[in-house]
Protein backbone atom coordinates (compact mmCIF):
# COMPACT_ATOMS: atom_id res chain seq x y z
CA UNK A 1 0.00 0.00 0.00
CA UNK A 2 1.20 3.52 -0.92
CA UNK A 3 -0.08 6.67 0.77
CA UNK A 4 0.13 10.04 -0.89
CA UNK A 5 -0.61 13.14 1.09
CA UNK A 6 -1.36 16.51 -0.40
CA UNK A 7 -2.33 19.69 1.25
CA UNK A 8 -6.08 19.23 0.76
CA UNK A 9 -6.87 15.66 0.13
CA UNK A 10 -5.57 12.40 0.96
CA UNK A 11 -6.07 9.60 -1.43
CA UNK A 12 -4.96 6.12 -1.03
CA UNK A 13 -4.31 3.64 -3.72
CA UNK A 14 -3.48 0.11 -3.28
CA UNK A 15 -1.02 -1.55 -5.48
CA UNK A 16 -0.12 -5.17 -5.23
CA UNK A 17 3.62 -5.73 -4.93
CA UNK A 18 5.40 -8.94 -5.02
CA UNK A 19 5.70 -10.04 -1.47
CA UNK A 20 9.22 -9.87 0.05
CA UNK A 21 10.60 -12.93 1.76
CA UNK A 22 9.79 -12.78 5.50
CA UNK A 23 12.85 -12.43 7.72
CA UNK A 24 13.34 -14.83 10.63
CA UNK A 25 12.79 -13.11 13.98
CA UNK A 26 16.20 -12.50 15.66
CA UNK A 27 17.20 -11.52 19.18
CA UNK A 28 18.42 -7.96 19.36
CA UNK A 29 22.19 -7.89 19.18
CA UNK A 30 24.39 -5.70 21.37
CA UNK A 31 27.33 -4.88 19.34
CA UNK A 32 30.01 -4.49 22.04
CA UNK A 33 33.61 -5.25 21.60
CA UNK A 34 35.65 -7.11 24.21
CA UNK A 35 37.25 -3.82 25.21
CA UNK A 36 33.84 -2.28 25.84
CA UNK A 37 32.75 -5.31 27.86
CA UNK A 38 35.80 -4.84 30.07
CA UNK A 39 35.01 -1.21 30.63
CA UNK A 40 31.42 -2.01 31.62
CA UNK A 41 32.63 -4.70 34.00
CA UNK A 42 35.16 -2.38 35.62
CA UNK A 43 32.65 0.41 36.05
CA UNK A 44 30.18 -2.06 37.58
CA UNK A 45 32.73 -3.29 40.07
CA UNK A 46 33.71 0.27 40.93
CA UNK A 47 30.09 1.10 41.63
CA UNK A 48 29.70 -1.92 43.95
CA UNK A 49 32.96 -1.04 45.73
CA UNK A 50 31.89 2.58 46.21
CA UNK A 51 28.47 1.58 47.52
CA UNK A 52 30.00 -0.91 49.97
CA UNK A 53 32.55 1.64 51.14
CA UNK A 54 29.89 4.28 51.76
CA UNK A 55 27.73 1.75 53.62
CA UNK A 56 30.59 0.77 55.88
CA UNK A 57 31.69 4.33 56.49
CA UNK A 58 28.17 5.30 57.51
CA UNK A 59 28.22 2.74 60.33
CA UNK A 60 31.42 4.00 61.99
CA UNK A 61 31.53 6.91 64.32
CA UNK A 62 34.47 9.02 63.44
CA UNK A 63 36.98 9.34 66.26
CA UNK A 64 37.13 12.78 67.73
CA UNK A 65 40.15 14.54 66.44
CA UNK A 66 41.54 17.57 68.15
CA UNK A 67 41.76 20.32 65.65
CA UNK A 68 44.72 21.92 67.30
CA UNK A 69 47.19 20.86 69.98
CA UNK A 70 45.73 23.36 72.42
CA UNK A 71 42.14 22.15 72.12
CA UNK A 72 40.64 21.08 75.41
CA UNK A 73 39.22 17.55 75.31
CA UNK A 74 35.54 17.14 75.98
CA UNK A 75 36.11 14.99 79.09
CA UNK A 76 38.97 15.59 81.49
CA UNK A 77 41.13 12.44 81.46
CA UNK A 78 42.27 10.57 84.57
CA UNK A 79 45.93 10.26 85.36
CA UNK A 80 47.72 8.51 82.55
CA UNK A 81 49.64 6.19 84.88
CA UNK A 82 48.77 4.81 88.29
CA UNK A 83 51.26 2.76 90.23
CA UNK A 84 49.64 -0.43 91.34
CA UNK A 85 50.81 0.00 94.91
CA UNK A 86 49.13 3.42 95.04
CA UNK A 87 45.75 1.75 94.67
CA UNK A 88 43.98 0.49 97.76
CA UNK A 89 44.57 -3.26 98.11
CA UNK A 90 40.95 -4.09 97.35
CA UNK A 91 41.07 -2.12 94.10
CA UNK A 92 44.26 -3.66 92.77
CA UNK A 93 43.67 -5.72 89.65
CA UNK A 94 44.79 -9.31 89.44
CA UNK A 95 47.96 -9.22 87.41
CA UNK A 96 49.46 -12.40 86.03
CA UNK A 97 53.06 -11.89 85.07
CA UNK A 98 55.12 -13.92 82.67
CA UNK A 99 58.20 -15.53 84.14
CA UNK A 100 60.94 -13.03 84.78
CA UNK A 101 58.59 -10.03 84.97
CA UNK A 102 57.91 -8.10 88.11
CA UNK A 103 55.50 -5.45 89.27
CA UNK A 104 57.21 -2.09 89.46
CA UNK A 105 56.55 0.68 91.92
CA UNK A 106 58.09 4.15 92.21
CA UNK A 107 60.37 2.87 94.93
CA UNK A 108 61.47 -0.23 93.05
CA UNK A 109 64.78 -0.32 91.34
CA UNK A 110 64.04 -2.42 88.32
CA UNK A 111 66.79 -4.69 87.25
CA UNK A 112 66.40 -6.63 84.08
CA UNK A 113 66.89 -10.32 84.61
CA UNK A 114 66.67 -12.68 81.71
CA UNK A 115 66.39 -16.40 81.97
CA UNK A 116 69.62 -17.76 80.63
CA UNK A 117 68.87 -20.29 77.95
CA UNK A 118 71.37 -23.11 78.19
CA UNK A 119 73.47 -23.74 75.13
CA UNK A 120 72.87 -27.08 73.48
CA UNK A 121 75.62 -29.13 71.94
CA UNK A 122 75.51 -32.00 69.52
CA UNK A 123 76.64 -35.23 71.11
CA UNK A 124 77.51 -38.36 69.16
CA UNK A 125 74.52 -40.67 69.19
CA UNK A 126 75.46 -44.24 70.06
CA UNK A 127 74.61 -46.82 67.43
CA UNK A 128 72.22 -48.51 69.82
CA UNK A 129 70.44 -45.75 71.72
CA UNK A 130 69.81 -46.59 75.35
CA UNK A 131 68.39 -44.38 78.04
CA UNK A 132 69.56 -44.74 81.62
CA UNK A 133 67.19 -44.00 84.47
CA UNK A 134 68.50 -43.14 87.90
CA UNK A 135 67.77 -40.88 90.80
CA UNK A 136 68.83 -37.33 90.05
CA UNK B 1 71.36 -36.21 69.92
CA UNK B 2 71.73 -32.85 71.63
CA UNK B 3 72.49 -32.22 75.28
CA UNK B 4 72.36 -29.25 77.59
CA UNK B 5 72.44 -28.51 81.29
CA UNK B 6 69.27 -27.42 83.11
CA UNK B 7 67.58 -27.97 86.47
CA UNK B 8 70.94 -29.05 87.89
CA UNK B 9 71.04 -32.07 85.62
CA UNK B 10 72.03 -33.14 82.12
CA UNK B 11 69.22 -33.12 79.59
CA UNK B 12 69.38 -35.12 76.36
CA UNK B 13 67.17 -34.63 73.30
CA UNK B 14 67.23 -37.82 71.24
CA UNK B 15 65.75 -38.24 67.77
CA UNK B 16 67.12 -41.35 66.08
CA UNK B 17 67.53 -40.97 62.35
CA UNK B 18 67.65 -37.20 62.41
CA UNK B 19 70.88 -35.36 61.85
CA UNK B 20 72.29 -33.15 64.58
CA UNK B 21 71.88 -30.20 62.26
CA UNK B 22 68.19 -30.94 61.69
CA UNK B 23 67.62 -31.46 65.41
CA UNK B 24 69.41 -28.28 66.53
CA UNK B 25 66.43 -25.85 66.30
CA UNK B 26 64.15 -28.20 68.25
CA UNK B 27 66.86 -28.81 70.86
CA UNK B 28 67.25 -25.05 71.28
CA UNK B 29 63.49 -24.70 71.70
CA UNK B 30 63.50 -27.40 74.35
CA UNK B 31 66.44 -25.77 76.14
CA UNK B 32 64.47 -22.52 76.24
CA UNK B 33 61.46 -24.40 77.60
CA UNK B 34 63.57 -25.86 80.40
CA UNK B 35 65.04 -22.44 81.20
CA UNK B 36 61.56 -20.90 81.40
CA UNK B 37 60.32 -23.77 83.54
CA UNK B 38 63.26 -23.46 85.92
CA UNK B 39 62.67 -19.75 86.11
CA UNK B 40 59.09 -20.41 87.15
CA UNK B 41 59.34 -23.46 89.38
CA UNK B 42 62.77 -23.32 91.01
CA UNK B 43 62.80 -23.23 94.79
CA UNK B 44 66.42 -22.06 94.73
CA UNK B 45 65.96 -18.99 92.53
CA UNK B 46 64.70 -16.19 94.77
CA UNK B 47 63.16 -14.45 91.77
CA UNK B 48 61.23 -17.48 90.52
CA UNK B 49 57.47 -17.35 90.63
CA UNK B 50 57.41 -20.27 93.06
CA UNK B 51 59.84 -18.47 95.40
CA UNK B 52 57.62 -15.40 95.31
CA UNK B 53 54.64 -17.59 96.17
CA UNK B 54 56.61 -19.20 98.99
CA UNK B 55 57.27 -15.70 100.41
CA UNK B 56 53.77 -14.34 99.82
CA UNK B 57 51.94 -13.28 102.94
CA UNK B 58 48.77 -12.33 101.06
CA UNK B 59 46.73 -14.03 98.35
CA UNK B 60 48.83 -14.14 95.21
CA UNK B 61 47.65 -14.38 91.61
CA UNK B 62 49.91 -16.79 89.79
CA UNK B 63 50.50 -17.87 86.23
CA UNK B 64 48.33 -20.52 84.63
CA UNK B 65 51.27 -22.96 84.60
CA UNK B 66 51.99 -22.61 88.30
CA UNK B 67 48.32 -22.69 89.23
CA UNK B 68 47.74 -25.90 87.28
CA UNK B 69 50.89 -27.48 88.68
CA UNK B 70 49.83 -26.72 92.25
CA UNK B 71 46.36 -28.02 91.54
CA UNK B 72 47.72 -31.27 90.12
CA UNK B 73 50.07 -31.56 93.10
CA UNK B 74 47.04 -31.44 95.38
CA UNK B 75 45.39 -34.17 93.31
CA UNK B 76 48.48 -36.34 93.64
CA UNK B 77 48.57 -35.73 97.38
CA UNK B 78 45.00 -36.98 97.63
CA UNK B 79 45.58 -39.95 95.31
CA UNK B 80 48.67 -41.08 97.21
CA UNK B 81 47.09 -40.58 100.63
CA UNK B 82 49.55 -37.79 101.35
CA UNK B 83 52.73 -39.69 100.52
CA UNK B 84 53.49 -37.39 97.63
CA UNK B 85 53.16 -33.87 98.95
CA UNK B 86 55.17 -30.90 97.63
CA UNK B 87 54.14 -28.98 100.74
CA UNK B 88 57.16 -30.41 102.56
CA UNK B 89 59.46 -27.62 101.40
CA UNK B 90 59.93 -26.29 104.92
CA UNK B 91 60.97 -29.74 106.15
CA UNK B 92 63.44 -30.05 103.27
CA UNK B 93 64.98 -26.70 104.13
CA UNK B 94 65.08 -27.53 107.85
CA UNK B 95 66.83 -30.79 107.10
CA UNK B 96 69.54 -28.91 105.22
CA UNK B 97 68.41 -28.91 101.59
CA UNK B 98 68.34 -25.14 101.42
CA UNK B 99 70.29 -24.58 98.22
CA UNK B 100 70.88 -26.28 94.91
CA UNK B 101 72.46 -29.64 95.57
CA UNK B 102 76.15 -30.31 95.11
CA UNK B 103 78.10 -33.11 96.84
CA UNK B 104 79.25 -31.84 100.24
CA UNK B 105 77.61 -28.44 99.87
CA UNK B 106 74.79 -29.22 102.29
CA UNK B 107 76.87 -30.87 105.06
CA UNK B 108 76.27 -29.29 108.47
CA UNK B 109 76.64 -30.15 112.15
CA UNK B 110 72.96 -29.89 113.02
CA UNK B 111 69.62 -29.62 111.31
CA UNK B 112 66.32 -28.12 112.32
CA UNK B 113 62.80 -29.41 112.14
CA UNK B 114 59.61 -28.09 110.62
CA UNK B 115 55.98 -28.62 111.50
CA UNK B 116 54.17 -30.97 109.11
CA UNK B 117 52.65 -29.07 106.20
CA UNK B 118 50.71 -30.02 103.10
CA UNK B 119 49.71 -28.58 99.75
CA UNK B 120 46.18 -29.46 100.80
CA UNK B 121 46.38 -26.51 103.19
CA UNK B 122 46.64 -24.12 100.24
CA UNK B 123 43.50 -22.32 99.16
CA UNK B 124 43.07 -22.06 95.40
CA UNK B 125 40.67 -19.83 93.51
CA UNK B 126 40.45 -20.96 89.89
CA UNK B 127 38.51 -17.88 88.78
CA UNK B 128 41.33 -15.50 89.67
CA UNK B 129 44.13 -18.10 89.71
CA UNK B 130 44.88 -16.97 93.23
CA UNK B 131 46.73 -19.05 95.80
CA UNK B 132 46.47 -18.42 99.50
CA UNK B 133 49.47 -19.92 101.28
CA UNK B 134 49.23 -20.42 105.02
CA UNK B 135 52.44 -19.66 106.92
CA UNK B 136 54.55 -22.79 107.25
CA UNK B 137 53.61 -24.25 103.88
CA UNK B 138 56.60 -24.06 101.56
CA UNK B 139 56.11 -25.65 98.17
CA UNK B 140 58.83 -27.70 96.51
CA UNK B 141 57.78 -28.90 93.07
CA UNK B 142 61.26 -30.33 92.39
CA UNK B 143 60.97 -33.60 90.51
CA UNK B 144 57.35 -33.01 89.56
CA UNK B 145 58.32 -29.78 87.78
CA UNK B 146 61.09 -31.62 86.01
CA UNK B 147 58.64 -34.31 84.95
CA UNK B 148 56.08 -31.87 83.60
CA UNK B 149 58.80 -30.04 81.69
CA UNK B 150 60.00 -33.31 80.17
CA UNK B 151 56.43 -34.06 79.10
CA UNK B 152 56.00 -30.65 77.49
CA UNK B 153 59.35 -30.94 75.75
CA UNK B 154 58.61 -34.43 74.44
CA UNK B 155 55.32 -33.19 73.01
CA UNK B 156 57.28 -30.90 70.69
CA UNK B 157 58.85 -33.80 68.79
CA UNK B 158 57.40 -36.28 66.35
CA UNK B 159 57.96 -39.95 65.64
CA UNK B 160 60.60 -41.74 67.69
CA UNK B 161 61.68 -39.01 70.04
CA UNK B 162 62.94 -38.88 73.61
CA UNK B 163 63.75 -36.28 76.22
CA UNK B 164 65.84 -37.49 79.14
CA UNK B 165 66.44 -35.18 82.09
CA UNK B 166 68.88 -37.01 84.33
CA UNK B 167 66.88 -40.21 84.42
CA UNK B 168 63.38 -38.72 84.19
CA UNK B 169 62.62 -39.50 80.56
CA UNK B 170 59.72 -39.49 78.14
CA UNK B 171 60.19 -41.98 75.31
CA UNK B 172 57.84 -41.42 72.44
CA UNK B 173 57.12 -43.83 69.62
CA UNK B 174 58.52 -47.27 69.05
CA UNK B 175 62.15 -46.38 69.53
CA UNK B 176 65.11 -46.20 67.19
CA UNK B 177 64.49 -49.54 65.48
CA UNK B 178 60.76 -49.86 65.87
CA UNK B 179 61.00 -52.46 68.64
CA UNK B 180 60.87 -50.11 71.60
CA UNK B 181 63.29 -47.97 73.58
CA UNK B 182 65.78 -49.72 75.83
CA UNK B 183 65.91 -48.24 79.31
CA UNK B 184 68.72 -49.26 81.63
CA UNK B 185 67.90 -49.07 85.33
CA UNK B 186 70.95 -48.04 87.29
CA UNK B 187 72.09 -50.13 90.22
CA UNK B 188 71.69 -47.88 93.29
CA UNK B 189 74.65 -49.58 95.00
CA UNK B 190 77.00 -49.13 92.06
CA UNK B 191 76.18 -46.41 89.52
CA UNK B 192 78.51 -48.03 87.02
CA UNK B 193 76.25 -51.07 86.82
CA UNK B 194 72.85 -51.65 85.28
CA UNK B 195 70.47 -53.70 87.37
CA UNK B 196 67.83 -54.32 84.72
CA UNK B 197 66.97 -53.25 81.19
CA UNK B 198 63.42 -52.58 80.08
CA UNK B 199 61.75 -52.26 76.70
CA UNK B 200 59.49 -49.21 76.67
CA UNK B 201 57.12 -47.79 74.06
CA UNK B 202 55.40 -44.42 74.39
CA UNK B 203 55.99 -44.32 78.11
CA UNK B 204 57.94 -42.29 80.63
CA UNK B 205 60.31 -43.49 83.32
CA UNK B 206 61.48 -41.91 86.56
CA UNK B 207 63.56 -43.17 89.45
CA UNK B 208 63.65 -42.18 93.10
CA UNK B 209 66.49 -43.11 95.42
CA UNK B 210 68.51 -41.37 98.10
CA UNK B 211 71.86 -42.58 96.74
CA UNK B 212 72.81 -39.34 94.98
CA UNK B 213 71.25 -36.45 96.88
CA UNK B 214 72.42 -37.01 100.42
CA UNK B 215 74.44 -34.98 102.89
CA UNK B 216 75.86 -35.21 106.37
CA UNK B 217 74.14 -33.75 109.40
CA UNK B 218 76.56 -34.29 112.26
CA UNK B 219 77.28 -37.99 112.15
CA UNK B 220 74.06 -38.92 110.36
CA UNK B 221 73.05 -39.05 106.73
CA UNK B 222 70.14 -36.97 105.47
CA UNK B 223 68.53 -37.16 102.02
CA UNK B 224 65.97 -35.37 99.91
CA UNK B 225 63.11 -37.88 100.01
CA UNK B 226 61.05 -36.45 102.86
CA UNK B 227 58.22 -38.48 104.34
CA UNK B 228 55.35 -35.98 104.66
CA UNK B 229 53.94 -38.02 107.56
CA UNK B 230 57.00 -37.30 109.72
CA UNK B 231 58.65 -34.32 108.05
CA UNK B 232 61.91 -36.27 108.10
CA UNK B 233 63.99 -38.15 105.56
CA UNK B 234 62.09 -41.31 104.67
CA UNK B 235 63.21 -44.63 106.09
CA UNK B 236 62.30 -47.25 103.50
CA UNK B 237 63.16 -50.87 102.92
CA UNK B 238 63.76 -49.92 99.30
CA UNK B 239 67.01 -48.64 97.89
CA UNK B 240 65.37 -47.42 94.72
CA UNK B 241 62.04 -47.27 92.92
CA UNK B 242 61.72 -46.89 89.16
CA UNK B 243 58.27 -46.34 87.68
CA UNK B 244 57.08 -46.60 84.08
CA UNK B 245 54.00 -44.45 83.46
CA UNK B 246 52.20 -42.60 80.67
CA UNK B 247 53.82 -39.27 81.63
CA UNK B 248 57.11 -38.28 83.22
CA UNK B 249 55.27 -36.18 85.81
CA UNK B 250 53.23 -39.16 86.94
CA UNK B 251 56.27 -41.44 86.85
CA UNK B 252 58.13 -39.06 89.16
CA UNK B 253 55.20 -38.79 91.56
CA UNK B 254 54.74 -42.55 91.72
CA UNK B 255 58.45 -43.31 92.04
CA UNK B 256 58.61 -41.14 95.17
CA UNK B 257 55.41 -42.67 96.46
CA UNK B 258 56.67 -46.20 95.86
CA UNK B 259 59.93 -45.46 97.65
CA UNK B 260 58.08 -44.14 100.69
CA UNK B 261 55.62 -47.03 100.69
CA UNK B 262 58.32 -49.66 100.75
CA UNK B 263 58.50 -52.91 98.79
CA UNK B 264 55.34 -54.68 99.86
CA UNK B 265 52.96 -51.72 99.94
CA UNK B 266 54.36 -50.26 96.73
CA UNK B 267 53.73 -53.54 94.93
CA UNK B 268 50.14 -53.56 96.15
CA UNK B 269 49.71 -49.90 95.23
CA UNK B 270 51.07 -50.16 91.69
CA UNK B 271 50.23 -53.67 90.57
CA UNK B 272 47.25 -54.05 88.25
CA UNK B 273 47.02 -50.40 87.32
CA UNK B 274 46.73 -49.90 83.58
CA UNK B 275 49.78 -48.37 81.97
CA UNK B 276 51.95 -48.51 85.09
CA UNK B 277 54.94 -50.64 85.92
CA UNK B 278 57.82 -50.51 88.37
CA UNK B 279 61.22 -51.90 89.17
CA UNK B 280 61.81 -51.97 92.91
CA UNK B 281 65.25 -52.61 94.40
CA UNK B 282 65.25 -53.58 98.07
CA UNK B 283 68.00 -53.25 100.63
CA UNK B 284 69.09 -56.80 100.09
CA UNK B 285 69.64 -56.14 96.38
CA UNK B 286 66.52 -58.02 95.31
CA UNK B 287 64.75 -56.66 92.27
CA UNK B 288 60.98 -56.88 91.89
CA UNK B 289 59.12 -56.19 88.68
CA UNK B 290 55.62 -54.84 89.20
CA UNK B 291 52.84 -54.30 86.68
CA UNK B 292 53.45 -53.53 83.04
CA UNK B 293 57.19 -53.81 82.54
CA UNK B 294 58.93 -55.72 79.80
CA UNK B 295 62.32 -56.95 80.91
CA UNK B 296 65.03 -57.15 78.27
CA UNK B 297 67.85 -58.47 80.36
CA UNK B 298 69.13 -58.30 83.88
CA UNK B 299 72.69 -57.81 84.88
CA UNK B 300 74.23 -59.38 87.91
CA UNK B 301 71.11 -59.54 90.07
CA UNK B 302 68.40 -62.03 90.67
CA UNK B 303 65.12 -60.75 89.33
CA UNK B 304 61.93 -61.73 91.06
CA UNK B 305 58.68 -61.07 89.26
CA UNK B 306 56.33 -59.75 91.91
Amino acid sequence: MTTTTTASTTTATTTDRPSEPRRAKQAPRIGLSAQEWRLYLLSGLAAVYTAAWLALAAGVDPAPVASAPGDAPAVAPGPATVWIDQLPPAARPVVVLPPGWMLASPSTTVTTVRAAIPATRATPTPRRVRVRTRSS
Amino acid sequence: MHTFRAMNTDVAVIAPGRSDRALAPLAAEIAALFAASERRFSRFDPDSELSRLNRATAPMAVSRELFLAVRRARSYAIATHGLFDPGVGAALIASGYDRSFAPGALDRPTAGAAAPASVLQLELDAATRTVVRPPGVTIDLGGMAKGLTVDRAAALGTGAFAVDAGGDAMLRGDGPDGDGWIVDVEDPRDPARVIASLRVRDRAVATSAPNRRWWRVGGAIAHHLIDPRTGRAAASDLLQATVVAPTAELADVLAKTAFLLGARAATRFLDGRVGLGAVLVDRGGGVALVGEVELVTDVGCEVADA
